[in-house]
């Protein structure tokens, strides 16, 4: 019985943990999932990270490109805006690479849109990548790029 | 010797054409080639795809291309000989209707190590599916800027205004 009940508890716990799986993406209100990408890594970057705000790219581990998919079969227009800006010493931001998309067909065999950051961005610095969905700011984040062991 | 003189008037005409295989790409008065390339091509554009707008004394030169599908990428590489300085320019991509700043890069140096880059255009411009999107078609200005020490003083040496039809 006491086998039983722990049993239980692990599946309920299981089903009320099973949804942070899919925090690893960040969707937009038409189902566009946005994913992000280091350079020689298969898996994107958790959300739990992009959500802390911000990320390090050291060396060759850095920002390699940003993955818009489609999870169902759609075709229209979207509204999104991807900015990326990059801090001046002067403390100013300088908008260095913007995007529109707004039309698109999200269907899961033809989805895929591969934004390259890489090797438009991989010099040492601070930058800043916000995604807008509608006029909605859906992700903003830092992502610094430091030295590597040896440089500098 | 009558073949001789045939083989030496080939060879002075193959020579003096020589120079024009050069002309197939843009090369900036501080030798800097610019080189554009269409989606699954090895080879670079054709420099009579383009429209020479201007050129200067101070060597800018402006260009102008209008394509049917969006180009794939833009390779710089220095053309220098050893023992020159590094010289450091930008590039600057700009959506002309929204004069927004589509691609900016300005840490690009030419001199020792004669550096190539090659930069995907796609998708940040246009669209790599075939399907006509409206976010395919646009004009853009594609700048190489000489980089000085006075920020906002940088010194164009060369445009292309890329018109995307």
């Amino acid at each position: 019985m006491k086998s039983y009940y722990s049993s239980l508890i692990i599946t309920v716990m299981l089903s009320i943990l099973s949804p942070l799986s899919s925090f690893g993406d960040i969707f937009t209100d038409d189902g566009i999932n946005i994913q992000f990408f280091m350079k020689k890594v298969k898996k994107p970057i958790s959300d739990n990270k992009l959500m802390e705000g911000s990320i390090v790219g050291i060396g060759d581990r850095v920002l390699d490109k940003i993955v818009f998919r489609g999870i169902r079969d759609w075709y229209g227009e979207v509204d999104l805006d991807i900015k990326i800006y990059k801090e001046e010493r002067t403390d100013t931001l300088e908008l260095i690479m913007s995007k529109h998309i707004q039309s698109f067909s999200f269907t899961p065999k033809t989805s895929t849109y591969t934004l390259p950051i890489y090797p438009w961005i991989d010099d040492i610095g601070i930058y800043y990548i916000e995604i807008v969905d509608g006029g909605k700011k859906l992700i903003e984040f830092k992502y610094e790029i430091m030295y590597s062991d040896g440089e500098g | 010797m009558k073949s001789t003189y045939s083989i030496l008037l080939i060879t002075v005409i193959l020579m003096s054409l020589s120079p024009i295989t050069v002309l197939s790409d843009f090369v900036t008065e501080d030798g800097i080639k610019v080189q554009l390339f269409k989606q699954k091509s090895k080879k670079p554009i054709s420099l009579k795809s383009y429209t020479k707008n201007s050129t200067d004394e101070s060597g800018f030169q402006e260009y102008e291309i209008k394509v049917n599908e969006p180009i794939e990428k833009i390779v710089l590489s220095g053309i220098f000989e050893d023992n020159l300085e590094d010289l450091p320019y930008s590039i600057t991509v700009t959506n002309v209707l929204t004069q927004k700043v589509v691609l900016f890069k300005d840490t690009l140096t030419f001199g020792y190590d004669s550096r190539t880059y090659s930069f995907p255009l796609i998708p940040w411009i246009g669209n790599s599916t075939k399907i006509p999107y409206t976010d395919n078609k646009g004009e853009y200005i594609i700048s190489i800027d000489k980089v000085t020490t006075e920020r906002y003083n940088e010194d164009k040496i060369m445009i292309i205004k890329y018109t995307i039809e």
